[in-house]
């Protein structure tokens, strides 16, 4: 009987010339999409082969960059790639993100990313709802249900089945459309995918289905609550709405609101008082050579002895400048950890909207979005670590060399000279690549945050169950008379 | 007609659906007004910083070569109802003079420019989403509504001219659309006078009212729509359809479309950030950011040119204009900024006539600086009237949408078939 009114139901779908045309539609735009990308995706990747190429050359003993490597999966989900940092510049310090990309900051603001999330979280789901709000009332209207009813079918089997058809007749579309994706951009963008490239497109696949499924079972829901359709189609395109713009916009103008992020203003401030106890420190004054060059001893021993306070000064010099880059790294971290602090909150908040929380899934996925990003940044702080090290090592062996050699603050008295250790003393020297070998970025892997993937999947399963009981138990004592 | 505009408006009121639409719309609108609130307070507090910045420069300056001032953009009051563009470019700018580096352009807040669909949220957009979807919602069956239940063919029984009819039904949906804008923009100018944190003078309450004037005739292009929808099919089942698909895609389709075009059509060279003295290829005193924000304009320029295109993108942009957050505003203050530089250089020059040696020296024993007769730093605000001549060319689209749509309907509506 379950299979009879799938069946049914499917039929029904496949004869309606609308649904064929929104079928259409979602096809063309899926099209459009899978073109843009073929072009995107190369594009990216010429860019970080020339930044890459660019980077390594400029290694020196005070910074290296690293470069992030373009996901090749942001067909599916963009995550706003365009409007994030994509180069690391590792001091032995601090850990900066920039913006390198200078071809690709033309993107305009506010622009949606035409993504496979984006199709299916505005398009496919509008359909779902619309496939699925009149599902019981409209057949309680025209008195379908009473008549369904009067065989001897089950009201479960009756809920299953309509729910079933929906979800398997929008997963062949999803099915067509990723299948049409991977297939224009092999043809007309030449883009190889990996294997574990299609491990990651399953999971996106399954992922869209749950997304997919909650949206139907809403729409189901609202058509047994009410009793009316265009009612239930109201609700429904309510819940739509909000899902897909007042909760996600909201809370990000929350976050900003319980957040607020830190002023590039304030910063500058704040940089020069974390500096200042240090600076006064770095000077050299006549003072220091004074006692030395009164003396009463020959000159020879006096360069002597200077020499010596000479290499003293040096290593004072060595040891404050790097407390002072210390502290101006912990200013700036701070910075930062603001700015990161808000963007999670603001993340945490609007994942209260499936919508958002199935683009921020489908971001962790296919290594894309802000998730992405702070996997980086902790990459880029472990690669600092042992940058650190390597760079102190070598400031500590070859510190006398080089601060001879640069120019720095002086004070003289007759001919004995006395020196500062210059700020950029190591500034030029550069760093092979066989000294330090940056780790490539993992190729494959799954998400950093595994606790919040699994969360998310979590929460998503358990909205679907919640809804499906709450429809069912509303069914079972429906009154299916008009 | 008038019963038919009294009817229509009678039904609308008291349907479910317009009345959970319109307590959406308002409890929408007072949040937003209330955290977007916060939002300008916080703003504010950081102009203040600039402005002490500002201040602290110029006090603590020994020498003509380090003196350098600072053009602070206040934060627009209206800002509320349309963001613009400062918050892309930046709104503290950095005269140097002569000597002290290039023009810079900071902004007053930094976040990564991660943004839901819609992008940074305002009230305006908000009205626009929302008070659009109720046009769809309460028009979409006001004629295919009345065919399925018959009333229509009875309708016309009367002697009743078929314009009349169409004309009614539109002006009854204008008429019910305008509560739920009055009130919004009630609360949001009750919000507004009552909050502390916010004065607004009347120059102000003139530039909220004209959006209010905007918005209606922005509301008026989807009753029609809806109105003329709403005939073309059988059921009405379809017509709403038809007209949440036409709703993506003005709402959101065309604008991003526009846009990409823009990206397409000029898009932004490569420029290197100068690097200040290196080579004999030093750059001018004024910079990089001016010359990557002329590019930027540029691109802008082209997506509003395309702005006919959809009604929400004219809509838009005669806010930004009404509440001074436009891109010619903008310009404006960049303007200032530039003629600033040079009026600052002349008197540096001048005053270095008088001491040469303060250039870039000074001893404990100096006198401080001699600052008489620098240039006077203040933003000016457009006037409401420039701001409004502005507008107009969003508005002359909204009316012709108006005009091209009503026709439409009045042609076909006489064609129809009512049985």
């Amino acid at each position: 009987m379950k299979r009879l009114i799938i069946l049914n139901t499917l039929r029904k779908y496949l004869l309606d010339l609308r649904l064929v045309i929104s079928l259409l539609v979602i096809i063309i735009l899926i099209s459009l999409s899978g073109l843009y990308y073929s072009n995107e995706i190369n594009q990216r990747q010429r860019i970080y082969y020339r930044l890459n190429a660019l980077a390594k050359e400029g290694y020196s003993i005070e910074s290296i960059e690293y470069v992030k490597k373009p996901s090749k999966l942001v067909f599916l989900s963009e995550g706003g790639e365009k409007g994030l940092p994509d180069v690391f510049r590792i001091t032995p310090f601090l850990v900066e993100e920039e913006y390198k990309k200078i071809d690709a900051l033309s993107y305009l603001k506010d622009i949606v990313q035409p993504d496979w999330t984006f199709i299916v979280g505005v398009f496919i789901s509008l359909l779902a709802l619309l496939l699925t709000y009149s599902e019981i009332s409209g057949e309680r209207e025209s008195g379908i249900l009473a008549l369904t009813l009067s065989n001897p079918v089950r009201k479960s089997d009756l809920l299953l089945g309509k729910y079933i058809s929906v979800v398997v007749f929008l997963s062949v579309l999803l099915v067509m459309g990723l299948l049409i994706d991977v297939l224009i951009l092999r043809v007309m963008g030449n883009v190889y995918l990996s294997v574990f490239d299609f491990y990651k497109i399953l999971i996106i696949f399954i992922l869209s289905v749950l997304f997919i499924s909650l949206i139907s079972l809403m729409g189901i829901f609202c058509s047994v609550l009410f009793k009316n359709s265009s009612i239930s189609l109201l609700f429904a395109l309510l819940i739509w709405i909000a899902f897909i713009f007042i909760i996600p916009n909201l809370s990000f103008i929350a976050g900003e609101y319980l957040k607020p992020s830190p002023s590039p203003i304030v910063q500058e401030e704040n940089i020069k008082d974390a500096r200042r106890p240090f600076s006064r420190q770095l000077s050299v004054s006549s003072l220091l050579l004074q006692p030395i060059v009164n003396k009463p001893i020959p000159d020879e021993q006096k360069q002597k002895l200077i020499e010596q306070f000479q290499k003293e000064i040096y290593e004072k010099h060595f040891s404050i400048q790097s407390k002072m880059l210390n502290a101006e790294a912990k200013v700036k971290r701070d910075f930062q950890n603001k700015i990161n602090e808000q963007i999670r909150l603001k993340f945490l908040l609007a994942k209260i909207s499936p919508f958002f929380l199935y683009q921020n899934l489908c971001q962790m996925t296919g290594s894309t979005g802000y998730a992405h990003q702070a996997l980086l940044q902790r990459l880029a702080e472990n690669i600092r670590e042992k940058f650190q090290h390597i760079a102190f090592d070598y400031k500590k062996q070859n510190l006398f060399e080089v601060a001879d050699k640069k120019q720095s603050s002086w004070v003289s008295i007759g001919n004995f000279v006395l020196k500062g250790l210059s700020p950029d003393a190591f500034s030029d020297i550069k760093l092979d690549e066989a000294q330090f070998k940056i780790p490539n970025e993992p190729e494959a892997g799954m998400p950093v945050n595994f606790g919040d993937y699994l969360w998310g999947i979590f929460y998503m399963i358990m909205l679907n169950i919640i809804f499906f009981l709450i429809s069912f138990v509303l069914f079972i004592r429906y009154d299916p008379r008009f | 007609m008038w019963l038919i505009i009294k009817k229509r408006i009678l039904l609308n009121i008291f349907s479910l659906r317009f009345i959970i639409l319109t307590i959406l719309l308002v409890v929408c609108i007072s949040i937003g007004t209330l955290v977007l609130l916060g939002r300008y307070q916080m703003e504010k507090e950081l102009y203040e910083a600039a402005e002490d910045r500002a201040a602290t420069v110029r006090y603590y300056a020994r020498m003509y070569g380090q003196l350098h001032l600072y053009l602070n953009r206040p934060v627009e009051q209206l800002s509320l109802i349309s963001t613009g563009y400062t918050d892309e470019f930046g709104s503290s700018i950095k005269i140097p003079g002569e000597f002290a580096g290039r023009m810079s352009i900071t902004k007053y807040s930094s976040h990564y420019s991660l943004s839901p669909l819609f992008g940074y949220l305002d009230l305006g957009k908000i009205i626009a989403v929302l008070i659009s979807f109720i046009a769809i919602i309460i028009t979409y069956d006001s004629v295919t509504g009345q065919k399925e239940n018959r009333t229509l063919s009875l309708c016309f029984s009367h002697s009743l001219a078929r314009y009349k009819v169409i004309l009614g039904e539109y002006l009854g949906a204008i008429l019910t659309l305008i509560i739920p804008l009055l009130m919004s923009f009630i609360i949001l100018e009750l919000i507004l006078v009552s909050s502390r944190k916010i004065d607004l003078n009347a120059e102000d309450f003139l530039r909220l009212n004209f959006s209010f004037l905007l918005s209606v005739v922005f509301i008026s292009v989807f009753a029609l729509l809806g109105v003329s929808i709403s005939y073309l099919f059988h059921s009405s089942a379809n017509s709403l359809s038809l007209l949440l698909l036409l709703w993506i895609v003005l709402l959101l389709i065309i604008p991003n479309f526009s846009s990409y075009i823009a990206e397409r059509y000029h898009p932004i060279p490569e420029i290197e950030k100068p690097i200040i003295g290196e080579g004999s290829e030093k750059p001018p005193a004024n910079l990089w950011d001016m010359l990557y924000i002329n590019e930027k304009v540029q691109q802008y320029n082209v997506r509003n040119s395309l702005s006919f295109l959809s009604p929400f993108m004219a809509y838009q942009s005669g806010l930004e204009s009404l509440s001074n957050t436009s891109l010619p505003s903008y310009l404006k203050f960049i303007r200032q900024a530039q003629n600033l530089n040079e009026t600052f250089a002349l008197w540096q020059a001048e005053k270095l006539k008088t001491s040469p040696r303060r250039l870039m020296y000074w001893s404990t024993g100096d006198e401080p600086l001699d600052t008489s007769g620098i240039p006077h730093v203040e933003y000016k605000k457009s006037s409401l009237l420039a701001s409004l001549t502005e507008s107009l060319k969003g508005l002359v689209i909204l009316i012709s949408w108006n005009v091209i749509l009503l026709l439409l309907s009045l042609y076909n509506f006489n064609r129809y078939d009512l049985r």
